[in-house]
């Protein structure tokens, strides 16, 4: 459920795998940290999602995390069921905030 | 009628200090397994007489949040909350928090109040979750650095587990690297479950069986359990075994204390010295009398020991255990190895060792220095650890001993030991070694504190900045002490710093110039020595004298042409040369007569006059002059400006 939110600035995206896991990892961990610098909110394109292990949702929380440190922002697109019940599993929905569904300011 | 408050404000704000280092010390403990309701009380006692205190001062923001802390606090006392790493985390920011705005509303700055109200919110959201019953099981999990990379997934795990029951799971993500760092093959996250579920414990146990091996689980089965189980293994990423009951005992107010001002004490110490100037010259009045009366002899001899006993027991009261110093160890090892994902246990040792105050405020600095470079040189990653064969959990110990007059603090890590390689490499890049030079290994200790030498391959905030090693060196040697390093490739390093007790007091050496006496320090004496007329060679140009000794040159200082003072005699073979060593330079002072030795009580000469080149202090001798304590470091610098030692 994608939120609208003003353009203030260049939004980027990064495209998740259908399947995030560990021998995705290089990938999609090189395909975050290209995402981590950018200046601009950065939009994680869940929609393709289909299956995921812990050290995908890792490597998610920890790009989630170091933007949030650098005051950045980051939004969710079209993170399904499958996503939202990993984070929920792990007791990470709320650090990532998909608890309510949105994204986080 | 209005009372000034404004004149307990610095009280207030050292206590709340100290009460913040108490806390903090307590919450590591909690962290590390404590479940004693005492470790809690500590914790709820501190936020509790802060928040009285900054109420009193009129300091709204620290009461505000102060009292967010203290719901949570009584929460956790009343049991209403489990203690987790998550909360721990969050009471160890809050006292970060309250410690710069501590720190801001003393310096008259603004607080930052975003952070604060971010920890108030956080803090206030767990107090709002609805109490829940007792659990009927509480589980750790902590997996095994590997755990992905052979095939595990928790997320599997605690699917089966959530068929048993209601799960409540909170995830620990402190000890996740940055993404930059991250291992995917590792599992960084631990996590804190809550089960409502009637199945046994053996049916849980079953759910965690194969994560047994492959890393940290620990599974308290009901409420009953919940308090008295006890981790088999340390599963916190530092646990302070060391630190417990001693910190807690040195940081917390003993109620039989009081707090007195600094220069109270200096005060007191200064009466105690005249009183034993008063003494000594009694007693000389007396020799030189002779045939005194009985009583009043006796009486004279009473008072000397007095008089040594109170010198002494005013000392004693200006020393403090070393536990001050260490207390902010645990807490800076716990940050740093999770910055930089390693896992490092912090034993301390001899933290009653007691000395003085003011040497106490200037080794912190060195000290944290050398910790610091343990973590982050010495001690190595967890994997690279195992793949050594050695435990994935490095130590570093730091220790604090008595030795004769001295104090030996040791930092020592089973790290890798100084890479003798690079060390060298960097070295011959630095131009301090030549291309061929192949120095033994007390050479290559030795190079490490050469000024601006750092085998960092880049440059972090924690270590490795250029400004290292001699930095510290220098510190130390300014307090009259000296710094030692022992390494072994693979097994260690183990640094040792050789400190004075006290650097209000020093063992000195009087020597004669003309009717002048000064004091030279005796721990910079090499030796005294009369030269043969003709042993001293006149540099041409300079105006200044060498003369030969053990195979270097070294140059004359002559004190009488420095101080102005005009001497016995004027020839070199006439007086005598006391060779001195300072900063690892050696130079030779001329003087007239060497005398007997004393231990001067230092009284700073800037304070009372003003600074003067070459000279540390001033001391009051036995028959009440005033004699100059020489600033031998200071002295031999500028004679090897005029003359650079040349090697015979």
């Amino acid at each position: 459920m994608p939120r609208k939110k003003p353009a203030r600035r260049v939004r980027s995206a990064v495209a998740l795998p259908p399947v995030c896991g560990l021998e995705q990892a290089p990938a999609l961990q090189a395909g975050l940290l290209r995402a981590l610098a950018s200046k601009g909110s950065v939009t994680l394109d869940a929609s393709a999602v289909e299956r995921v292990d812990t050290a995908g949702v890792q490597l998610l929380v920890a790009f989630w995390r170091d933007r949030r440190a650098t005051g950045r922002g980051v939004a969710w697109y079209g993170a399904g069921p499958v996503l939202q019940a990993a984070f929920d599993a792990l007791g990470l929905a709320e650090t990532v905030a998909l608890a309510a569904g949105g994204d986080a300011p | 009628m209005t009372v000034d408050l404004a004149r307990f404000h610095d009280s207030f704000f050292d206590e709340s200090f100290e009460s913040l280092a108490t806390m903090e010390a307590a919450l590591l403990r909690l962290e590390a397994g404590a479940t004693g309701a005492e470790t809690i009380n500590t914790v709820f006692r501190v936020a509790h007489s802060l928040k009285g205190g900054a109420g009193m001062f009129g300091f709204h923001d620290i009461v505000s949040f102060t009292h967010t802390l203290e719901a949570v606090l009584d929460a956790l006392r009343g049991r209403r909350l489990q203690t987790s790493a998550a909360l721990t985390g969050l009471l160890l920011g809050s006292v970060d928090l309250l410690r710069g705005m501590l720190e801001a509303t003393r310096a008259g700055q603004p607080v930052d109040l975003q952070r604060m109200a971010d920890l108030q919110f956080d803090l206030e959201l767990l107090v709002a979750q609805p109490a829940a019953p007792a659990p009927a099981a509480r589980i750790r999990l902590r997996p095994g650095l590997d755990l992905h990379r052979r095939g595990n997934d928790p997320l599997q795990v605690l699917g089966e587990l959530a068929k048993l029951g209601r799960v409540t799971v909170r995830a620990d993500i402190a000890s996740l690297p940055p993404l930059a760092d991250l291992d995917p093959g590792t599992c960084h996250l631990a996590w804190e479950i809550t089960a409502d579920t009637a199945a046994p414990r053996e049916a849980i146990a079953h759910v965690f069986e194969w994560m047994d091996h492959d890393g940290h689980v620990e599974i308290d089965a009901g409420p009953a359990a919940a308090a008295s189980s006890a981790p088999a293994v340390p599963a916190a990423p530092v646990a302070v075994p060391g630190a417990g009951p001693a910190t807690a005992a040195a940081g917390a107010p003993d109620a039989g204390s009081i707090r007195v001002g600094v220069e109270k004490l200096d005060d007191l110490m200064n009466s105690v010295g005249e009183l034993v100037i008063t003494q000594t010259m009694l007693a000389q009045v007396a020799g030189a009398t002779g045939g005194l009366d009985e009583r009043l002899h006796r009486g004279l001899l009473q008072l000397e020991r007095n008089v040594r006993e109170l010198q002494e027991s005013v000392m004693r009261v200006r020393m403090l255990p070393i536990s001050a110093v260490f207390s902010r160890f645990p807490r800076l090892v716990r940050d740093l190895a999770q910055r930089f994902g390693k896992r490092i246990e912090l034993q301390l040792g001899g933290e009653h060792t007691e000395l003085d105050k003011t040497v106490l405020e200037k080794i912190g600095d060195p000290l944290v220095h050398l910790v610091r470079n343990s973590i982050d040189h010495g001690i190595e990653p967890p994997d690279v650890r195992t793949a050594r064969g050695k435990n994935p959990v490095g130590t570093i110990h730091l220790d604090a001993s008595q030795r004769g007059g001295c104090i030996v603090v040791e930092v020592r890590d089973d790290g890798a030991g100084l890479d003798r390689r690079r060390i060298i490499e960097r070295a011959r890049k630095l131009g301090l070694l030549v291309a061929d030079e192949e120095p033994d290994e007390l050479a290559v200790n030795e190079l490490i504190f050469a000024p601006g030498f750092s085998t960092a391959d880049q440059a972090t905030d924690v270590s490795g900045r250029g400004v290292g090693m001699d930095v510290v060196r220098r510190n130390v040697k300014a307090l009259g002490g000296s710094i030692e390093v022992e390494s072994r490739v693979g097994e260690g390093a183990r640094f040792t710093l050789t400190l004075p007790f006290t650097l209000a007091i020093v063992d000195g050496q009087t020597v004669a110039v003309g009717g002048e006496r000064y004091v030279v320090p005796v721990t910079s004496i090499v030796e005294s020595l009369r030269l043969a007329p003709g042993a001293a060679t006149r540099v041409a140009g300079s105006g200044g004298d060498v003369f030969t000794f053990r195979g270097d040159y070294l140059p004359v200082v002559r004190l009488h042409e420095l101080f102005g003072v005009q001497p016995a005699a004027d020839e070199l073979h006439s007086g005598l040369i006391m060779v001195v060593e300072g900063d690892g330079r050696r130079a030779g002072l001329f003087v007239d007569d060497v005398e007997g030795q004393l231990q001067a009580v230092i009284k700073s000469i800037e304070a009372n006059y003003e600074a003067v080149d070459g000279v540390s202090g001033a001391t009051i001798t036995a028959d009440g002059n005033v004699a100059l304590i020489l600033d031998v470091p200071a002295l031999v610098r500028t004679a090897g400006q005029r003359r650079p030692g040349v090697r015979a």
